[in-house]
């Protein structure tokens, strides 16, 4: 390894475990309509004393990144000894939480702690819009009374919108929001089905007719870049470096692929990853087995997920007709995304 | 710093090993500033996880490497002055 930027082309190539994904509850204050969790009676959360054996071991093995998520993570008591507990072992620390429940003892945590950063979602800056996204009256006033006091403690913070048909609007002003506060903003129109199968958060996908107006100016706020495909792309590259470890123990070989490997409650981590065969068997895919994508004429423009085709379409390897669509308006377009296909080892 | 000084790393820290190259990483969460250690500089590194004291590192060192001991100390210690003065340590006499 020569520099730093080096360790994640290091991690692929040798299926070396850098990036965690760890869901610590499933109860969370919200109901987003698009939530992939399919039900909250179960409140399933990870123990500090799991925890703790947990980093042990993915220190061990190797790994950098810990992004913590939920359901909703404040809702936990002990969320700040987690943090310690985290940072104790010197990992690289983000939360993912919609920061409703934050307050000034917590924030003043978190700085100290140096966590890497806060992701949070914001639906909309109008009340009403967001408000009904999450299902609860007043969450957009407590986000953005907590963000600004994120911002005033210097804390970094990554700012989500998820485009629905319920808030596909509201782009530029969260943009110019963001702009305004410091944050750094993301996007994306991909919502998926609950865990459960249930595709009901699929009806708030966006239309193409929506998709066919607003994708240039999507591609350009998310800075799109499309890998060239060539024979020897790995198609599930996130799964050579990174994993996903759920609530209840579950570890998915990646947050967007919902295949049980094996459960951390039964087994550790390096042994799931290193004796499940599904799991050799989706890092080693490669380009050249998407039969269906190699002859499709808008596959330069596509960027397929095979964890999202497994869950809209029950195959990993099948087009993912989402996507296919995105592709088609950008290859009608002609747009400008072109300029930034690069030819990489990679598609996720 | 003297022979019982113990180190320890700072709390705005992140360091892991890469297994397969054995280098050291480490990001200075308040610096915004990364270093990578290999050899020598990584087994120190990892002496320090290990709260070993300046004493104990050069007999260590002095194991492992084929330098005579008055040499080992002299770069041990400009190894640690330079991560002290990056703010990426602390000593404890």
């Amino acid at each position: 390894m020569k520099s730093s930027s080096d360790l994640y082309s290091f991690a692929s190539i040798n299926k070396t475990l850098t990036a965690v994904t760890i869901e610590l509850n499933t109860s969370c204050n919200w109901r987003c309509k698009h939530c992939y969790i399919d039900d909250f009676s179960y409140e399933y959360e990870l123990s500090i004393q799991v925890l703790d054996k947990l980093f042990q071991d993915l220190r061990a093995m190797g790994v950098v990144d810990i992004l913590l998520t939920g359901g909703e993570m404040f809702m936990r008591k002990d969320i700040v000894d987690i943090l310690k507990l985290a940072r104790s072992y010197f990992f690289d620390v983000s939360l993912f939480t919609n920061v409703s429940l934050i307050d000034i003892e917590k924030i003043k945590a978190i700085k100290e702690l140096f966590i890497d950063h806060i992701s949070c979602t914001l639906f909309s800056l109008d009340e009403c819009i967001h408000d009904n996204v999450t299902g609860v009256k007043g969450s957009l006033q407590k986000v953005l009374n907590n963000l600004n006091l994120l911002r005033v403690n210097n804390i970094n913070v990554e700012v989500k919108h998820i485009i629905t048909n319920l808030n596909q609007n509201e782009y530029e002003k969260i943009v110019e929001y963001c702009n305004l506060m410091g944050f750094k903003y993301r996007l994306t129109p991909t919502i998926w089905s609950k865990r459960d199968n249930d595709r009901e958060p699929l009806n708030f996908k966006v239309s193409e007719d929506y998709l066919r107006e607003n994708i240039l100016k999507i591609d350009d706020l998310r800075n799109t870049t499309i890998v060239k495909k060539t024979d020897d792309l790995y198609i599930c590259n996130a799964t050579r470096y990174s994993c996903s470890i759920l609530a209840n123990g579950d570890v998915n070989p990646c947050t967007n692929l919902n295949v049980k490997i094996g459960n951390i409650l039964e087994n550790n981590i390096r042994s799931i990853r290193e004796n499940s065969e599904y799991l050799n068997w989706v890092q080693n895919l490669k380009w050249s087995v998407l039969n269906e994508c190699k002859t499709c004429d808008v596959s330069e423009y596509c960027m397929r997920c095979g964890g999202i085709s497994l869950i809209e379409h029950g195959d990993l390897l099948t087009c993912n007709k989402f996507e296919n669509t995105v592709a088609r308006i950008r290859s009608e377009k002609e747009c400008g995304i072109k300029r930034n296909v690069k030819v990489g080892s990679t598609i996720c | 710093m003297t022979g019982n000084t113990r180190f320890y790393f700072k709390n705005h820290l992140v360091w892991q090993v890469e297994p397969v190259s054995q280098t050291a990483y480490i990001m200075s969460k308040k610096n915004d500033a990364s270093y990578l250690f290999d050899n020598a500089e990584k087994d120190i590194w990892l002496m320090i996880y290990s709260k070993c004291t300046f004493d104990e590192m050069i007999v260590e060192l002095n194991r492992k490497y084929d330098v005579l001991k008055e040499q080992l100390e002299k770069d041990v210690k400009a190894f640690l002055d330079d991560v002290l003065k990056e703010d990426l340590i602390y000593e404890i006499f």
